[in-house]
C-alpha cells in the first residue's frame, strides 16, 4: 500500500508540475488590452520628447537671415511660419530673437483622441518673456510643426488646461455653449473695436484695456491726431480665420490662438498734397514723401482666453509689420 | 493486485518518462533564468511589425532584440496601435504572428503593397531608437497596447529580429517537470519490475 501511495504521490507530482502544461496558466496570457480613445494622444515623457525636438527644428529653421524657405516651411506653418517670412528689413536690429524659440520649454497640454490634426501646447520664458507655442500634427504621415508662437501681456496667465494624461480638447471657433461668445464672436468683437474709425471702442464679450489693445487704440488716436486735417488715417483688421484654433480649459473655459493681418492706411486729403514719412518709414518705402497713400501691412497674433463665465480677455499679443505700400 | 500495480508502474514510466522529456526540452529551450526566447523568421529588408496580439498577451515585459545586416540601421519606433496603423498605411512589412514554442520561431505575415515609407520621422512614436549594431529594447507592459516596427535603413537589411519573455517561474517549473518526471519514472519502475514478495510466493 506504501508503495501504491508513493506511486500516487509521483503520479499527482508529475500533474502538478508537469500538468500545468495549460498554456494560459503557465504563461499567464490574456488578450491585449484595447486603447483608451480618449485619453491623451501622448504620454506626457512622449509629449515633451516630440515637443522639443519640433521647437528644436523650428529654432534652426528661423535662426539666422539665411532665407531658407524649404526649412521653414518643414518645420513652421500657419501663423509662426508667416511671421518668420517676414522680410529682414522689417525687424528691427536687435529684435530678430522675436521669432526665435528658447532652448526649453514646458508641455502645457496634448490633443486628447486618436485623430488629427494634433497638437501640443507649450511655454518657455526667453529674455523675462513668457511665450505660448502651438504645435501641430495635421496627419499621421507629417511630423509636428510650429503653427502659433506669442508673448505673453506681462501680468497675464492662462487658467490651468486639463492634465497632460488626460488630453485637451479642440473647440470649433463657431462653438459658443458655455461661453459669452463663440472664438470666432470675440475675435471679431477685438478686432471691430480696434479698428479706426470705429463704431464703438467698447464690446460686450471681449475686454479692450489689455495693453496690446491700450497700445492699438494709443497708436490709433495718435495717428489720427497727427494728421490732422492734412490726412485721413484708416485701420482695419482680418483675422486669418482657417488659422483660428481654441482649445477647451479644465474649468470650461476656452484657449483661442489667432493671428489678424492689420492694415493701417494714410492718405493725404487735397490739403495736405502729400505727406512726409518718418525717416524709418521712408528707409523702408524707398521714398520720404507719398501724394497717393501709405499703407502699412502687419501681423497680429493673439492668444485670448473665454473664461466660463464673463467677457474674453487677451493674454498675448504681439504685432509685426510685414509690408508698406507708398506712392 | 499484481498485474495492477505492474500496470501502474508502467503508466507511471511512461508518463514521467514524457514529463522528463518535456522538462528536458524546456531546460535547454530557457535555460537556468527562464527565458523563452523566439526569432522573427524571416527577417530581411521588409520592416517588421510587432502588434499587441504578440507583445500584450502577458503581464511580462518583452525585450526585442535586433541586428542589422553589417553596414545597414535599424531603426526601432514604438507607438500605439492605430498611431502606429495610421503611420504604416499600407506600406510593405512583415507582421509577426502567434510564437511557435516547438520551433522557437515567431513567423512573420507579408501586409501592404507600398515598399517606400520614412517611418521614423513620423512623430507618432513613443521611443525612436536607431542602432548600426546589435540593440535590445525592452516593452514593457505599463503603456500596453502597443506596436513596434523595425525597419532597416533604405537599402539595407537585417540579420536578426529575437523576441524574450522572461520569467524565473518557469525555470522552476521546468525543474519541476524533470524532478516529478524523473521521479515518477523511477517510481515506476520499480513498482513495475520489483520481484513479488516472499509472502505473496508462499501465500
Amino acid at each position: 500500500m506504501k508503495r501504491r501511495a508513493l506511486a500516487t504521490a509521483a503520479l499527482a507530482s508529475v500533474l502538478l508540475a508537469g500538468g500545468c502544461g495549460i498554456p494560459e496558466n503557465v504563461v499567464g496570457l490574456h488578450p491585449a488590452p484595447t486603447e483608451k480613445a480618449s485619453a491623451a494622444v501622448f504620454s506626457a515623457t512622449a509629449a515633451r520628447q516630440v515637443g522639443n525636438r519640433t521647437l528644436d527644428v523650428a529654432r534652426e529653421a528661423m535662426t539666422g537671415n539665411d532665407k531658407d524657405v524649404d526649412a521653414r516651411k518643414a518645420a513652421l506653418v500657419g501663423p509662426a511660419l508667416r511671421l518668420a517670412e517676414v522680410k529682414d528689413k522689417f525687424v528691427p536690429e536687435g529684435q530678430t530673437d522675436a521669432f526665435g524659440v528658447p532652448p526649453t520649454s514646458t508641455v502645457l497640454g496634448v490633443s486628447r483622441g486618436r485623430d488629427w490634426p494634433r497638437y501640443i501646447l507649450s511655454t518657455a520664458q526667453a529674455d523675462g518673456v513668457q511665450s505660448l507655442y502651438v504645435l501641430v500634427q495635421p496627419d499621421a504621415k507629417t511630423p509636428f510643426k510650429l503653427q502659433t508662437r506669442v508673448a505673453m501681456q506681462a501680468g497675464a496667465s492662462v487658467p490651468a488646461l486639463p492634465g497632460l494624461a488626460e488630453g485637451v480638447e479642440s473647440v470649433a471657433v463657431d462653438a459658443s455653449a458655455g461661453l459669452v461668445a463663440s472664438p470666432q464672436k470675440v475675435l471679431d468683437a477685438y478686432s471691430a473695436a480696434l479698428a479706426y474709425p470705429t463704431k464703438s471702442r467698447t464690446s460686450s464679450v471681449v475686454n479692450l484695456d489689455d495693453a496690446f489693445a491700450k497700445g492699438i487704440l494709443a497708436s490709433s488716436a495718435d495717428a489720427a491726431h497727427a494728421l490732422g486735417k492734412l490726412g485721413t488715417f484708416k485701420r482695419t483688421h482680418a483675422d486669418f480665420a482657417d488659422d483660428t484654433l481654441a482649445f477647451k480649459l479644465a474649468d470650461g473655459g476656452v484657449l483661442v490662438f489667432a493671428q489678424f493681418g492689420r492694415r493701417d492706411l494714410l492718405e493725404p486729403t487735397a490739403k495736405a498734397k502729400e505727406l512726409v514719412l518718418s525717416s524709418t518709414l521712408a528707409k523702408l518705402a524707398g521714398r520720404s514723401k507719398v501724394t497717393d497713400h501709405v499703407q502699412l501691412d502687419w501681423l497680429e497674433t493673439l492668444a485670448i482666453v473665454i473664461p466660463a463665465s464673463g467677457k474674453a480677455t487677451v493674454v498675448g499679443a504681439g504685432e509685426q509689420l510685414r509690408g508698406i505700400d507708398a506712392k | 493486485m499484481t498485474l495492477l500495480r505492474r500496470l501502474v508502474g508502467v503508466l507511471l514510466v511512461l508518463a514521467g518518462g514524457a514529463a522528463l522529456a518535456l522538462g528536458l526540452w524546456f531546460h535547454n529551450f530557457l535555460g537556468p533564468g527562464g527565458m523563452a526566447r523566439f526569432s522573427v523568421e524571416p527577417v530581411g529588408s521588409t520592416p517588421i511589425v510587432i502588434e499587441p496580439s504578440v507583445l500584450n498577451r502577458t503581464s511580462l515585459p518583452v525585450t526585442i532584440s535586433v541586428t542589422p545586416a553589417t553596414g545597414s540601421t535599424a531603426s526601432i519606433v514604438v507607438g500605439t496601435p492605430s498611431d502606429a496603423a495610421a503611420a504604416l498605411g499600407d506600406t510593405l512589412v512583415d507582421v509577426v504572428g502567434p510564437v511557435s514554442v516547438r520551433d522557437q520561431t515567431a513567423p512573420v505575415t507579408r501586409r501592404g503593397t507600398d515598399a517606400d515609407g520614412e517611418l521614423a520621422s513620423v512623430d507618432v512614436w513613443r521611443t525612436t531608437k536607431t542602432a548600426d549594431g546589435p540593440t535590445d529594447i525592452s516593452i514593457s507592459q505599463a503603456s500596453a497596447p502597443e506596436t513596434v516596427v523595425i525597419s532597416p535603413s533604405a537599402g539595407g537589411k537585417l540579420d536578426s529580429v529575437t523576441l524574450a519573455w522572461t520569467r524565473e517561474t518557469w525555470a522552476r517549473q521546468t525543474m519541476g517537470l524533470i524532478v516529478g518526471g524523473g521521479g515518477a519514472a523511477v517510481a515506476g519502475l520499480a513498482a513495475a519490475l520489483w520481484p513479488r514478495r516472499r509472502r505473496e510466493v508462499t501465500r
